[in-house]
């Protein structure tokens, strides 16, 4: 059994702790650690990809020094799907002669590794989502959220999150497959106690 | 190449790659999973923005 973490979701800022931002030992996520310890902050200012950070309070609170760590990310940038000619949007024909979609992009997605199983990732994708409806779609137009997922997160998206993997041989075959999430297929007037997965997995999100 | 994306740019897409996307946007039926995130989403999104990004998700 586990015992449950109390974090919060802020944009990332100067005052948050990345210091002690762990991936553990795999190699292939060191890409992740460097980017939140070196670059996340950079991006953001620059206007290029904004990050939102999992967060809990300093080890010590009554250190005035001490800063809330991040224990997890997600970093948002803007994109479009190029489909290389006209498509069929049935939805708004008008829109057909145009070869690129809108999308926002799940540039990066990780959890510290000592806060595996409590389900960091999954709740800052689901925030992602929402983000993406309510911010950034309803505001500016934006008919995707997508991802290049690593290929053993494939599952995690698909199943704990609704997304759908570009269904070809040669998705299959990428390190990264493209993997995406119609927001145009949402009913957002659904009620709020609409059941997906259950909640007792505690598998840890795989980062993107 | 049929796909090429990267981190930080745009997915491109060409030949049978484009046109299953396209199958994949005219024909998936709405997934229950995406509906459910996106609601726990929403819920979470009103805390965060709704207490000046500063609010606990669950």
């Amino acid at each position: 059994m586990q015992l449950g973490v109390d974090y919060f979701i802020e944009k990332l800022h100067a005052e948050h702790q990345t210091s002690k931002f762990s991936m553990g030992t795999d190699e292939s996520l060191r890409p992740l650690k460097a980017f939140i310890q070196n670059n996340a902050l950079a991006f953001q200012d620059g206007n290029v990809a904004v990050t939102y950070a999992a967060i809990v309070p300093p080890v010590d609170p009554n250190d005035r020094h001490a800063r809330k760590r991040i224990i997890g990310y997600v970093t948002l940038t803007c994109s479009e799907i190029d489909l290389d000619g006209a498509y069929p949007l049935e939805d708004c024909e008008a829109a057909n002669r145009y070869k690129s979609i809108s999308a926002l992009k799940v540039a990066r997605l990780a959890t510290h590794n000592a806060y595996g199983g409590h389900q960091i990732g999954k709740t800052l994708m689901e925030f992602a989502i929402a983000l993406a409806v309510h911010q950034v779609a309803q505001f500016v137009g934006c008919r995707f959220l997508v991802t290049d997922s690593k290929a053993n997160s494939v599952g995690f998206y698909q199943n704990k999150l609704g997304f759908t993997l570009l269904d070809t041989e040669e998705n299959r075959k990428r390190e990264h497959p493209v993997m995406f999430l119609d927001l145009n297929k949402l009913d957002l007037n659904a009620p709020p106690d609409v059941q997906g997965e259950p909640e007792g997995s505690t598998q840890q999100a795989e980062p993107a | 190449m049929a796909i090429k994306s990267e981190t930080f740019s745009r997915v491109e897409l060409t030949d049978a790659d484009a046109a299953r996307f396209v199958q994949h946007m005219r024909d998936d039926k709405p997934n229950p999973k995406a509906q459910a995130s996106y609601a726990r989403g929403r819920d979470i999104l009103s805390q965060v923005f709704g207490q000046q990004g500063n609010a606990r998700p669950r």
